[in-house]
């Protein structure tokens, strides 16, 4: 899929074709970014794990297991995260960080804005957190 | 070599008669005397253990072994290994009745003899609530060091074990696990991979297995989330087998950090803080195993002499030993580890 580019921003879409949870993939300004829908509103990533460079929006979106105390399980879906298919490091969508954290690198991540039915991808690498 | 902290010297008890001295109970005492015909023959009984096995009358005498003891060595841990034994006894009872007469005749013997002479009290892991009143009963005794123990195949970081974990953690008592023997056996110690029997050497070759279940075990089950002020000190499994566990565990659990989420770190961060290795002369000591002891956090490596089944001499056994790491495996490391309970009695007054 291609990008459309109007000014600093990218448009990947119309809302209604982004099916919630599951990545679609384009080519915005010669990167492979995945962008994603889900509960928590769209989300854009590039499509490269920072670990072994596995294509990693192919990976599952998900909530995920929160610090908890030794045998007992805390499960939430607040911050989605997604999981790299090659070996399940785990990194938050809104701000590509390691979850645990496992690593200290960190999932890029790009703005993402919808307007009029419509979803952008702003280019600038967002490191926030 | 400055100073030399002994991790692990083992005191030994002459015969059955010298222990049943402290066994209170008269019923206790004649049940210990007759329960060689009541226990399986392959059994190991607390006659055997304490006659059977023909060590240098030296190592029975706690005033002998403290004169064996060089002035470099600042303290010295007293691991009664026979009560190590007890992994293998079919009576819980009995193990927890032997722990508490070695304990006693160790306290009344042994630690009036030499004030570098520090008690790890023995307890039967079989029962952790019948192990955490023989904590209680001599916590209070400020010689007491630390807790040691056999391992059973109840692996370390089961709930069954939280009695004993709570009372050394409120004590500020590291727990030492060591070899009973009796590892690999079918009626308790802790498993060897695949069914015996065996030669006595291969089983000594297989004894990082239960250390290696055992780590693994304490770490992903929480157990030092749980007890942050908890140590556990390895003797007699060696250590060279460690780092590439570890390395594996980080593996692991980067991957699989959603299954143990109480985790909060890598596996080896929580061995560098919690876990102690006991350098000892039936270590394999070869330049190779030493390189491997670099990939250790440093805080991992303490000495122990293992007398008299060793030969003391803790030159020798650190001769290879990386020069960064040499003072800290003598001394600093056991130091810090025993902290909680050093500072409170008589370490170090043999130095002044």
């Amino acid at each position: 899929m291609t990008a459309t580019a109007t000014a600093e921003r990218h448009s990947v879409g119309a809302v209604e074709e982004f099916e919630e949870g599951r990545f679609r993939v384009f080519e915005v300004a010669g990167r492979p970014i995945g962008v994603v829908r889900t509960g928590e509103g769209f989300f854009a990533v590039r499509n490269r794990c920072p670990h072994q460079g596995a294509e990693i929006c192919g990976g599952r979106v998900s909530g995920t297991m929160l610090a908890s105390a030794p045998g007992r399980y805390r499960y939430s879906d607040a911050e989605p995260v997604l999981a790299c298919p090659w070996h399940r490091w785990e990194f938050r969508l809104h701000d590509g960080a390691s979850v645990g954290p496992v690593t200290n690198k960190r999932l890029v991540t790009y703005e993402v804005e919808v307007e009029d039915g419509e979803v952008y991808v702003k280019l600038r690498a967002r490191r926030k957190g | 070599m400055t100073t030399v902290f002994d991790a692990e010297l083992h005191p030994l008890i002459a015969g059955r008669e010298e222990l049943l001295g402290y066994v209170e109970d008269p019923s206790w005492r004649e049940r210990l005397r007759s329960s060689e015909f009541a226990l399986p023959p392959a059994t190991p009984h607390p006659g055997a253990q304490l006659e059977g096995r023909p060590v240098d009358e030296a190592a029975t005498s706690a005033n002998a072994t403290a004169a064996r003891l060089g002035a470099e060595v600042e303290a010295a841990l007293l691991v009664p290994a026979q009560a190590m034994a007890t992994a293998g006894w079919l009576s819980h009872t009995m193990s927890a009745v032997f722990c508490a007469a070695v304990n006693d005749l160790l306290v009344a013997e042994w630690l009036p003899a030499d004030p570098r002479f520090r008690l790890a009290l023995a307890v039967a892991p079989h029962d952790g609530i019948a192990a955490a009143e023989e904590i209680e009963r001599l916590a209070g005794n400020p010689a007491v060091t630390a807790v040691c123990m056999p391992l059973i195949a109840v692996n370390m970081g089961q709930r069954h074990y939280h009695p004993i974990y709570a009372a050394a953690e409120r004590h500020g008592l590291p727990v030492v696990v060591h070899p009973g023997g009796f590892e690999g056996s079918v009626i308790g110690p802790a498993a060897l991979g695949g069914i015996g029997p065996r030669s006595p050497e291969e089983t000594f070759t297989l004894l990082p297995q239960v250390a290696t279940a055992n780590v693994a075990s304490l770490v992903f089950d929480g157990v030092f989330e749980r007890f942050p002020g908890l140590r556990v000190v390895f003797a007699g499994f060696g250590f060279s087998w460690a780092p590439p566990v570890l390395w594996r565990a980080d593996s692991e659990w980067r991957g699989l950090r959603v299954e143990v989420p109480w985790l909060t770190r890598p596996p080896s961060e929580y061995v560098g803080d919690h876990l102690r290795f006991v350098v000892d002369s039936a270590c394999e000591l070869r330049p190779e195993a030493w390189r491997v002891a670099a990939m250790l956090p440093s805080t991992a490596l303490i000495y122990g002499s293992d007398l008299p089944f060793g030969d003391g001499d803790a030159e020798r056994v650190l001769d290879g030993a990386p020069a960064d790491l040499r003072e800290r495996i003598a001394a600093d490391n056991a130091r810090e580890t025993f902290a909680a309970r050093v500072g409170t009695a008589a370490v170090g007054e043999a130095a002044v």
